[in-house]
């Protein structure tokens, strides 16, 4: 394989990586701000709106208060800021901007979140996941699986984000000036 | 032939000695000495509701008697849930039985039992608040005792050695199976029609704001 095609390999990758990883975190996002009662299922029953934001965000309170880690005024700012939060990564991961500090702070949150898990398990908790919003994702050794999985496509973003981003610094420096010479 | 003779009276030795040895083992007592009132299914599942059936609001709290989280939720969630809302009409407060721990089951029986002759609440307040005393050893019997009177607690030891009884048990647990219980506490929040699940404690704080929420949607 030429060192072009090797290039356009990784960036490619990076490309599938960061959509699948922005795409996760979209919808994890829409999972927990989504209206809680959306069946049956239909287009307007997914609108979401001020009031069905509300108690979307408590339900995701409740399941925040299961890990039974944080005081209730804990509860409450975690639950109306984390969903926005994994918003606004989702975003700026599908569009690529910042890639490199963003795909560092999704696996910084990643590997929170797993830890987390990974203690409440491990504690005997018996209790919803509430990754993706309300419903009944049990926390045990599959999810947990899954969360490694997460994490690891996030790491593998990150290093490739910072790769890149030396690689293209390296080409750019070896590019010889283009000012004419007298 | 005379082999065979022997055999005989060896045999029929046998089939009275034990014939008189189990006529000679006492009786188990009884525990109906006391008249047994009829009950059925429906009024134990009456006497595990809290409130009126038509609140807004319908929480259906699947527990066990030995689950320290159960415990967690039915004292310190549940009973303020039930002096703020379920006395205003707001909520509507079913108990099931989902017996999982080895002498959940007994106590379940006791708190179904007590539920018949409309004691449930401080039965199961008791069970839950004296949880340690009783989950090592399985004697219900005199945590439950302490709550009622001498009469009504001969009623309800007779009741829950009833078979009635022992299927209102079966009955909420095969329930929780349907409904996909796997795990206790667990909770499902009717409200318009929409059934949410709710698995883990939950303190009340929280609970409260999340009832308010949909009280006000």
């Amino acid at each position: 394989m030429t060192p072009q095609a090797r290039t356009r390999l990784r960036r490619w990758l990076l490309i599938v990586g960061r959509l699948a990883l922005g795409a996760l975190f979209l919808f994890a996002a829409y999972g927990k701000l989504r209206p809680v009662d959306s069946a049956p299922f239909t287009l307007a029953s997914l609108k979401i709106t001020p009031n069905s934001l509300d108690v979307s965000m408590m339900m995701f309170a409740m399941q925040i208060d299961s890990y039974q880690m944080l005081p209730s005024w804990g509860v409450m700012v975690l639950s109306h800021t984390l969903p926005w939060l994994e918003l606004a990564i989702g975003l700026f991961l599908v569009s690529g901007l910042l890639l490199r500090w963003v795909s560092l702070l999704t696996t910084l949150l990643l590997a929170v979140f797993f830890s987390v898990l990974l203690h409440s398990y491990f504690a005997g908790l018996q209790i919803n996941c509430g990754c993706f919003g309300p419903g009944t994702e049990a926390l045990n050794g599959s999810r947990l699986l899954l969360e490694v999985l997460f994490l690891a496509l996030a790491l593998a973003v990150t290093i490739g984000a910072f790769l890149d981003a030396r690689f293209r610094r390296i080409a750019r420096a070896a590019v010889p000036s283009a000012a004419p010479a007298d | 032939m005379k082999a065979l003779a022997n055999r005989f009276a060896l045999a029929a030795f046998l089939l009275a000695a034990i014939a008189a040895s189990s006529s000679a083992r006492p009786r188990p007592r009884r525990p109906s000495q006391t008249a047994i009132p009829k009950v059925t299914l429906a009024q134990i599942a009456q006497g595990k509701t809290f409130g009126v059936s038509n609140a807004p609001i319908r929480i259906d709290a699947y527990t066990d008697f030995e689950c320290p989280h159960c415990q967690d939720l039915y004292l310190n969630t549940l009973r303020p849930l039930i002096d703020d809302y379920v006395s205003s009409g707001k909520v509507y407060l079913v108990d099931h039985d989902f017996p999982f721990h080895p002498y959940s089951r007994i106590a379940a029986y006791y708190a179904d039992a007590a539920a018949a002759v409309g004691r449930f609440s401080p039965v199961a307040q008791a069970l839950f608040l004296h949880q340690s005393e009783w989950s090592y050893t399985g004697k219900v019997e005199p945590i439950v005792a302490a709550v009622l009177s001498p009469a009504k607690m001969k009623i309800v030891q007779a009741l829950a050695q009833t078979s009635v009884v022992h299927q209102a048990v079966q009955d909420d647990y095969n329930q929780g199976m349907h409904l996909g219980v796997n795990q206790t506490p667990t909770m499902f929040i009717t409200h318009n029609g929409q059934k949410m699940p709710i698995i883990g404690f939950v303190s009340y704080p929280i609970l409260r704001r999340y009832i308010d929420a949909l009280l006000h949607q």
